[in-house]
């Protein structure tokens, strides 16, 4: 799983930087990409030619990798996780940003070692939209179109997985109003405490209730996704174990600025505190707890996987 | 400036150099200059820290103009309005939101920017013109590569994120002019605490905050809502001028400037002791909301501060306990609205908490 995560890594500095020779060979002519943003292509150079927003040179380029999740069947390995992009100008320590992020599903053959697709869902936009709009379609075009099916994501019989790649899909599912997907991932009686902006709050208290909050969850938050950095994962009992997550927001720095000064900063704006019972063959969400709470941690890395 | 602000802004010095402002911040908002010389001395000084600085009409009406592409929708509001005037000069102070954006149909390509002015007035042959002009840009969001290369943005790394334009003490419309010659309503006053309030705390002048506050000045800033006589310390509650100085030097000492927008929305009295509600707006910072077609036309509220006013026994209103409450609104406005107080534009009764 560490050679997928290694290519995939490759990909995305070739694509920021927007130089492939180092990754040319992972490509054949059946490497194939459907971007909600840039469209589909086929084969290496119809790829980075539309991978690229002409006419602009960036100084400031930051990836930052979440969520990721990956599995193997047969040659093929797939890789799912959200990335932030963060491509800039800077003049006089003013900062220019373009930032999106979105879902990623990425999948190698390691026998043929190559490529066989590359696939992304923008998800939020910020910053200096208007240099992508010439090239690319952006979110209000996007909103509705889904890319990557969730297909791979759910459980097979007997399939087991760990405590981090369950917080993931149960935070993939409410991205993207899967229920089934949610419900396999969690028991019938879970509850979620969701904060709101304003001192408010609303809730799920079990499956009946899911389809009701997802909805409310989507309309509530602008551009959300669960995008999120795993803090602690505590036993809390033989069968019990509950993990601390922060939210990532880039999009929504809050009280802060993404400027000059921050740009290798990522700013959190909610905890997420989740309880799990372990199951048969996975472990199944009981509980879960979202605060608000800004953290901004500067890091200082160009790229970075939480 | 529509009738209702001149009837609720006392004294004639007032009510011109507000209608010379907003008629300045028309002529930002619309990109056409061409009153400029009714509203300005020929020789007025005009120092941006986004477009540097002008001497005279011709200077202005060049360096003024917006410098970047064909905008569709272009806003501009005016917030925390201040006017001062003593023997035929004026001082006075706002801070103003703007937004401008390209709208292809489909999304809008936005950049924001608020900011503050500091202005000097003259009053010549009974006219009154503004004759120095300061403005420091405060934040700026969005599509700020239409302004790249034209206009000098925020370096957040430094104190007012770059060269100030306006200077903390000689440029305090208070401090200039600690006397006015024309007194101010009671609901002038306690509306003023609150722009008084932020000026001291955006611009760091902690001195000045003692002027307008009670000894026993109360920031209700924990969960709970209290009075201050009972007081229970808890995280976010701040009392008297030392511990209240010391907290807001903190905050101040982690923005390069921070920019308390505030409009006036209601106040209830009750004999010498007032509640003032005043709706922040942050247009930059809309919380759970992203900019779209459907919600830049309008004004926003982010937070609700509440100011609560005595009225001393020589008759001046000071603040003796505040308190921020979350809060969010959009309310759809055409886009040559400047002005959006609900107290003046609807005695207030519009609005409900």
């Amino acid at each position: 799983m560490e050679q997928i995560r290694n290519i995939f890594k490759q990909y995305l500095h070739a694509y920021m930087h927007h130089q492939w020779d180092g990754i040319k060979d992972w490509f054949d002519r059946d490497t194939a990409i459907e971007y909600s943003t840039a469209g589909s292509a086929r084969g290496y150079d119809a790829i980075t030619k539309i991978l690229r927003i002409p006419d602009v040179t960036f100084h400031v380029l930051t990836t930052t990798i979440t969520n990721t999740i990956t599995k193997s069947e047969s040659q093929y390995t797939t890789l799912w996780c959200i990335v932030h992009h963060l491509h800039g100008m800077e003049v006089n320590n003013a900062l220019f940003p373009l930032l999106y992020g979105g879902k990623y599903q990425f999948v190698c053959d390691f026998e043929k070692q190559k490529i066989c697709s590359v696939r992304f869902d923008l998800e939020y936009e910020y910053g200096n939209t208007i240099l992508a709009a010439k090239c690319w379609d952006l979110y209000e075009k996007t909103r509705f179109k889904r890319i990557i099916k969730n297909d791979g994501l759910y459980q097979m019989e007997r399939e087991s997985a760990d405590i981090k790649t369950v917080v993931y899909k149960i935070l993939w599912a409410l991205d993207t109003l899967d229920q089934e997907l949610f419900i396999q991932y969690s028991t019938n009686d879970v509850k979620i405490i969701r904060a709101g902006v304003d001192g408010d709050s609303y809730c799920l208290f079990n499956h009946k209730q899911l389809s009701g909050f997802m909805e409310q969850d989507k309309q509530y938050f602008d551009q959300n996704q669960y995008s999120v950095s795993i803090k602690e994962i505590k036993e809390v009992s033989n069968q019990r174990t509950s993990v601390t997550a922060f939210h990532l927001s880039p999009g929504k720095p809050g009280n802060k600025h993404l400027g000059f000064d921050t740009k290798y900063t990522q700013f959190y704006n909610e905890i997420i505190e989740m309880e799990f019972l372990q199951a048969e063959y996975s472990w199944k969400l009981t509980g879960m707890t979202i605060t608000r709470k800004e953290i901004p941690i500067t890091y200082g890395y160009e790229s970075i996987e939480l | 400036m529509c009738n209702k602000y001149e009837d609720f802004y006392s004294g004639p010095n007032r009510i011109a150099m507000h209608r010379i402002f907003c008629s300045f911040v028309e002529c930002l908002r619309t990109d056409d200059f061409r009153v400029l010389k009714e509203l300005c001395t020929a020789d007025c000084k005009c120092d941006f820290s986004t477009a540097g600085s002008m001497i005279g009409i011709e200077e202005m009406e060049n360096g003024l103009k917006w410098p970047g592409p064909s905008m569709d929708i272009s806003k501009a509001t005016i917030w925390n309005f201040v006017a001062r005037s003593r023997g035929g000069a004026g001082r006075q102070t706002a801070y103003i939101q703007c937004i401008r954006a390209i709208d292809d149909g489909i999304s809008v390509y936005p950049f924001l920017y608020g900011g503050q002015f500091s202005n000097t007035f003259v009053c010549e042959n009974g006219e009154w013109k503004l004759s120095d002009i300061r403005f420091d840009l405060c934040y700026e969001y969005g599509n700020n590569c239409f302004v790249k290369d034209k206009w000098t943005l925020m370096d957040y790394s430094i104190l007012c994120g770059h060269k100030p334009s306006i200077n903390t003490e000689l440029d305090n419309p208070w401090l200039v002019i600690p006397e006015d010659d024309e007194p101010q309503t009671d609901e002038e006053q306690i509306f003023e605490l609150m722009f008084k309030y932020a000026y001291a705390f955006d611009n760091g002048d902690f001195r000045f905050l003692q002027t307008f506050v009670t000894d026993d000045f109360f920031i209700n800033g924990a969960k709970q809502s209290k009075d201050h006589c009972d007081r229970i310390p808890e995280p976010g509650d701040f009392q008297g001028h030392r511990e209240i100085s010391d907290f807001l030097r903190g905050k101040f000492h982690k923005e390069a400037k921070m920019q308390h927008s505030c409009r006036m929305t209601a106040i209830n009295r009750e004999g010498d002791r007032a509640l003032a509600y005043m709706l922040r707006g942050e247009e930059h910072r809309l919380k759970n909301r992203v900019l779209n077609r459907n919600n830049i036309h309008s004004v926003f509220a982010t937070a609700v501060h509440l100011i609560y006013a005595v009225k001393t026994a020589q008759g001046e209103w000071k603040m003796y306990k505040y308190r921020i409450e979350p809060y969010s609104e959009m309310v759809t406005v055409d886009d040559d609205c400047m002005l959006y107080d609900e107290h003046i534009l609807t005695g207030g009764a519009g609005w409900n908490r």
